[in-house]
């Protein structure tokens, strides 16, 4: 039987929360950022970020963003390759996917640096007042 | 492997999409596939793990929701009222049929159909009775 408690998704106004939405705002992103370093397959998407963050970051639902990302004609299959008994599907990066990326990290800078800007200037601001 | 959790996961994560059976199936498919992969990579992974990277019901049903043209939720929330509204007209209308045949019976105080056949013979002196009908 299903664990129900483990799939419930935290709720909005909590921490977990905060940290899920962002997750989900970020993840297209980081599937064409890790997939414009190297051609990959889902799982090793997956363990890769988890790596790459020290453990901060983990994907959820990134089977449905890859399912995005190639309906959207942004990632395409590279190719499958037999390891064992195990049949991996290659994602590589297509063009539009290239182009995508580039969008979304100026965007994506411009808003954390924003936003860290002003979260440096914790009680500094309004001390005039 | 765990065919009833991901039944169950796909049964509530489908209760929440808002599309056409097809795109439910589309969502089952991948879901299942996605099961099947990550369970490739760490056979024997316990449930639990295997729902953490598919995501709460919740989240899922929102991805996949994303991943449509923006118009198919209110297109099927559309349908949808409509198959609701004809539904229930078909009752209101079963129901009113059972009401009729209710106060028939009430007003008529009960019908009892009988079939009834008749035949006459007429018999001269030189004739002989045909055989009776076998009535059973």
């Amino acid at each position: 039987m299903a664990n129900t408690n483990s799939s419930r998704a935290p709720r909005s106004g909590t921490a977990a929360g905060m940290r899920e939405s962002i997750k989900k705002a970020v993840t297209e992103m980081m599937v064409l950022f890790l997939l414009r370093q190297k051609p990959m397959y889902t799982y090793e998407m997956s363990q890769e970020l988890t790596r790459l963050t020290g453990g901060v970051y983990t994907f959820n639902t990134l089977y449905l963003a890859i399912y995005r990302l190639q309906e959207h004609g942004y990632i395409t299959e590279a190719g499958k390759q037999e390891a064992g008994n195990r049949l991996r599907v290659y994602f590589k990066l297509t063009d539009a996917g290239q182009r995508y990326l580039d969008e979304l990290l100026p965007t994506y800078r411009e808003m954390i640096g924003a936003l860290d800007s002003l979260l440096a200037q914790d009680g500094k601001l309004y001390k005039e007042e | 492997m765990y065919e009833s959790e991901v039944k169950d996961y796909c049964r509530r994560a489908g209760s929440l999409l808002a599309c056409s059976r097809a795109q439910r199936q589309q969502f089952d498919r991948l879901t299942r596939q996605s099961v099947q992969e990550y369970l490739q990579e760490v056979p024997g992974a316990p449930w639990p793990e295997v729902e953490r990277t598919l995501g709460s019901p919740e989240e899922a049903a929102s991805a996949f929701m994303e991943s449509l043209p923006p118009d198919t939720a209110e297109h099927w929330a559309g349908a949808h009222k409509c198959r609701l509204r004809l539904a229930a007209a078909a009752v209101c209308l079963v129901f009113a049929l059972l009401v009729g045949v209710i106060a028939f019976f009430v007003i008529t105080k009960g019908v009892a159909i009988i079939e009834k056949e008749t035949t006459i013979y007429y018999l001269d002196d030189n004739s002989s009775m045909p055989p009776l009908p076998d009535l059973e």
